[in-house]
Order: structure tokens, then sequence, then C-alpha cells
């Protein structure tokens, strides 16, 4: 496995196994094993089921493994990571809270800085995705995308280490979801944090990040890791960067054999 | 409340006095059964200091009872919920408590309480806890994983996570809850006037009963309903100040914004 050279995020042979309600245990995740270097992109692709979101939420601490260890900073996890940015795939908003209210709730629980500065950096987020203007207005009167955008401000306003991404653009249009990838990417070369994102799209997963992780089968483990040698900022483009869509390709062939191989199971056994 | 819907409610009370005034006037029911509109509203005028003063009685021991059954079911909610293990010893009794019909012990806490105001607040609060406790206890359960973990990711834990997520996240259920109670607790009062008292607007419909006075009975049947409909909708008003932002008021707000929405 390529390792970086000097990772700031290690997962040690995670296993996640949990107990069905009939009792049965059923694992999630199998021997998990990667190095993550500080301030890269890493995107997870894989069919539903493979345990994408399990493992995120183990990277984040908000979940502990069965087995195996994520050493970030130097430090074991044992509980929420403490510089930890969050975007799921609903944009999750508090939905008494305004705009700006929703970005500042980072920073005003996590007591950073005084109201008028986290007003003055929430502001300014808002800003460059375009919603500036937008702050005093409730969730319920934006759009979908508009609501994962100020998602993706709340997520990065208090200049996380880890942002960890859920498939935070699943349930967006292509339309929507294109110029949101450009916001990410653009704030993500600002801020430079650890990105961690799930996706089921590989064109997205290529567009994004600097390394693909592909996982599969049940339990899921790690079945190739790609490295994307596509300079910045690539602005999203897979339609015009042939580039992109020769990874993209690579990904494919990785990820449908094991498609194919799924659904053999399933016919064998349904 | 909008407009529209003032109007139709004041239709509704016009058109329904016209018909009893006319009917009284046409069929001539002997008064004692049911006097004419105009007689009552006139009993009504006269006697409108004694009718104000047990009202004020009577509004009293609901609000009492309705106060302590918002902080007393809140206060329950949060412990079922916080405290699984707690929980689980105190879902019976509470259940129990529920289930023992309230009228049917008001005589009991008469007993208990004498016959002052307490008995009937307890009544009222009796009556009106529960729909508070269910809704508010539903309104905790039901925030959603994700926000859950938004809110660990963000290392707020305890106290701070009710303050912060889980009461505003329950506030529309708890108004729900509300909007039921606050009717109940003034059946709570009234039924403990019934059971004996020297003063509210219970008190007087069985002296009016004893005394067969029918003005008197229908003033304070119509006190009773102007004050339930007073409650109701102070609360209802109360809930749009509260949460402007709950997804009920987005419609009647959207009529008055077209084109706030944008792509």
């Amino acid at each position: 496995m390529t390792g970086p050279a000097k990772p700031i995020l290690t997962i040690a042979g995670v296993q996640q196994r949990f107990a069905t309600r009939s009792g049965e245990i059923v694992a999630a995740l199998d021997n998990i094993n990667l190095e993550i270097a500080a301030g890269e992109f890493v995107a997870f692709v894989g069919i539903s089921g493979c345990g994408k979101t399990t493992l995120l939420k183990i990277v984040g601490g908000l979940t502990m493994p069965t087995q195996g260890d994520v050493i970030y900073k130097g430090e074991r996890v044992t509980g929420p990571v403490k510089d930890l940015g969050i975007v799921f795939q609903k944009p999750v908003l508090l939905e008494w809270r305004t705009v700006l209210a929703n970005v500042t709730l980072q920073t005003s629980m996590r007591d950073l800085g005084g109201a008028a500065e986290q007003r003055c950096l929430a502001e300014e987020l808002l800003d460059r995705v375009g919603l500036a203007g937008y702050g005093d207005r409730y969730p319920w009167e934006l759009s979908g995308g508009q609501q994962q955008r100020v998602s993706l401000c709340r997520a990065l306003v208090h200049k996380p280490g880890l942002l960890l991404m859920d498939e935070p653009f699943g349930a967006l249009d292509a339309l929507t979801r294109e110029p949101l990838q450009r916001d990410l990417e653009r704030m993500w070369l600002t801020q430079k944090p650890t990105v961690l994102f799930v996706t089921h799209d590989v064109g997205e997963a290529v567009c994004l990040a600097d390394r693909v992780v592909v996982l599969a089968g049940k339990p899921g483990s790690v079945v190739a890791n790609i490295r994307v040698g596509v300079g910045r900022a690539r602005g999203a483009d897979l339609l015009n960067n042939p580039q992109l869509q020769a990874y993209a390709k690579e990904v494919r062939s990785v990820l449908l054999p094991q498609e194919a191989k799924t659904g053999a199971v399933l016919t064998m056994t349904g | 409340m909008p407009a529209s819907t003032a109007l139709r409610v004041v239709a509704f009370i016009v058109v329904f006095s016209m018909v009893w005034e006319v009917a009284t006037v046409l069929l001539r029911p002997p008064d004692y059964l049911l006097p004419p509109l105009h007689s009552v509203l006139a009993y009504c005028f006269a006697q409108w200091q004694v009718m104000l003063k047990h009202a004020g009685v009577t509004a009293h021991e609901t609000l009492l009872g309705f106060g302590a059954a918002i902080a007393g079911g809140i206060a329950v909610a949060f412990v079922l919920d916080r405290f699984p293990r707690v929980a689980m010893i105190l879902w019976p009794s509470v259940l129990f408590a529920q289930i023992t019909p309230k009228v049917a012990i008001a005589p009991l806490l008469l007993l208990w309480l004498g016959f002052g105001i307490e008995s009937k607040v307890l009544i009222a609060f009796l009556i009106s806890f529960f729909p508070i406790l269910i809704n508010a206890h539903a309104g905790f359960q039901s925030i959603d994983e994700e926000t859950a973990e938004l809110a660990r990711s963000m290392g707020v834990r305890g106290l701070r996570y009710f303050v912060r997520f889980q009461f505003p996240h329950a506030l529309p259920r708890i108004f729900s809850g509300a909007r039921i109670a606050i009717n109940f607790a003034l059946v709570g009062a009234v039924v403990g006037e019934f059971v004996g008292s020297d003063q509210g607007l219970g008190n007087l419909i069985i002296l009016a009963a004893r005394l067969l006075n029918s003005p008197l009975m229908f003033s304070t049947i119509i006190a009773l309903m102007g004050m339930g409909a007073l409650f109701y909708f102070s609360v209802g008003m109360f809930e749009r100040w509260m949460i402007p932002w709950h997804v009920s008021y987005h419609r009647t707000l959207q009529a008055g914004k077209i084109g706030l929405q944008d792509a």
C-alpha cells in the first residue's frame, strides 16, 4: 500500500461487527488499514452497504470499532475528534436557527471567539458560497442546494483539521451538484483540511480527491487505492477532462467486477 | 389566527345567535329550559361584576394547574428521556396515574385538600399533565440520528445538548400538547368547583341548576366558552411568537411573501 510520508491519520486493522435484532452478528468492516497525509483529500467509493459510513464515523470517533485503532495526530481516537467538521447527506440544519446562526452554531458550541468575530467568519464563508445576504433567513426559505451550502459553511467555519463528508451531494441533482463540488474544492484548497469523502459517484470521487479508496464486499474491505494525479483546481469538470475520465474508468473497472460478484451471490441465494 | 378564520368564527357566532333568538321567539319554550338570547345577554350585562369575579377564580385555578402541568410534564419527560433506567421504573406509575379517571377521584381530592382552590388546581394539573408529558417526551425522543451526531462532533453533551438541541426541537410538539392541555385544565377546574366550592364559574352553574335560574346558567356557560377560547388562542399566539420558524406557518407566510424562494 502506498502510504504517505508522514500520516496525520492512521487506520490500523479496523473491524466493525454489530448484532442484529435477531442476535445475529454481522460484520460491517473487515481489517481496514490506511494512512492519510495531512491536507489530503481521500474519497471512499463502494456500493451501498459496504460500510463506508461506518468507517467515517469510526474515524471521527463517533463510533468505536470492535477491533483495531484509529490514530489521529499521534493520539488514539477514543471519542469525538476535537477539530472535526462533518457534512451529512441531509443538510441537518437546525430549523429554529437562522442561516447565520446555523453556521455560528459550530463556533459558539466550541466557544471559539466572541459573537462578533464568529458572525464575521460565518458571513465571510456564506459570501464565498454565494449566500451573502441570506444570513437572516430560516433554513426552510432555502433550496436544497443552498441548505447544503450552509451545512458546508458550518463544517468549515472553525477551520477543522479533519473534515468528514458522508455523500454530501448525493441527494442533489447533477446541475446543483457541480457548482457545489467546485465550491468545496476551492474551500478545501484555501483551508487544506484532511478530507474523508464518502460517495457512490465515481466521477465525483475522481474530480475531487487526491486518492480514491475503493471499498467492496460484505464485510467491506479496501480493494483498491488509486492516486488521482491531476492538477488543481480541477473545477469538477469531468466532461472536458480526458485525464479525469481515464481515472474514472480505472476506478469503475475495480468497482464493477465487485458489483457483478455481489449480483451473482444475490441470484444464487434468491 | 388569519383574518379569514376570524371572519368565519364571527360569522358562526352571528348565525348561531340568530337561530337561538328566532327559535325561542317562534317556538316559545319555557324560560327555565331555554331562555331567549336577549334575556341571557341582559342578565350578563346586569351581573357582569359578579360573573367577572367568579370567572377570575376559575381562570386562576386553571392557569395555576396548567402552568404546573407544563413545568411538571416537561420535567418528567426530561427525566424519562435522559435516564432510561429511571424511565423503566417510572413509566408504569405514570400510566397508572393516567388511567385513573381524574373526575372520579375529584371528590377524594376535595376531601384531602379541602374546598379551597388547592383541590381545583390539583385536578386541573392532573388532567392536563399527560398531554404535555407525552408530547414533550415524543419531541425529545424524535431528534434524528444525524443531529445527535452533529452535536457530538461539536463536543456538545449533557444539559447543553438538551437546551440547545433537544428542547427547541421538541417545542412544536410541546405546544401541540399545550393546546390540548389548556382546555383540559379548564374542565378540571370546573369539575373541582362542581364537587365543592363557594366560588368560581363551576359553583355558579351548580347554583343556577338548584335555583332553576336559566339566564344565570347560560351566562355562565357563555363565560366559560369565552374563557376557553381566550386561553386556546392565547396559547396559539404565544406559540407563533415562540416558534415562528415552524413548518406549520410556512404556508401562511409564503402566501404573503411570493418570490422569496429562488433557485
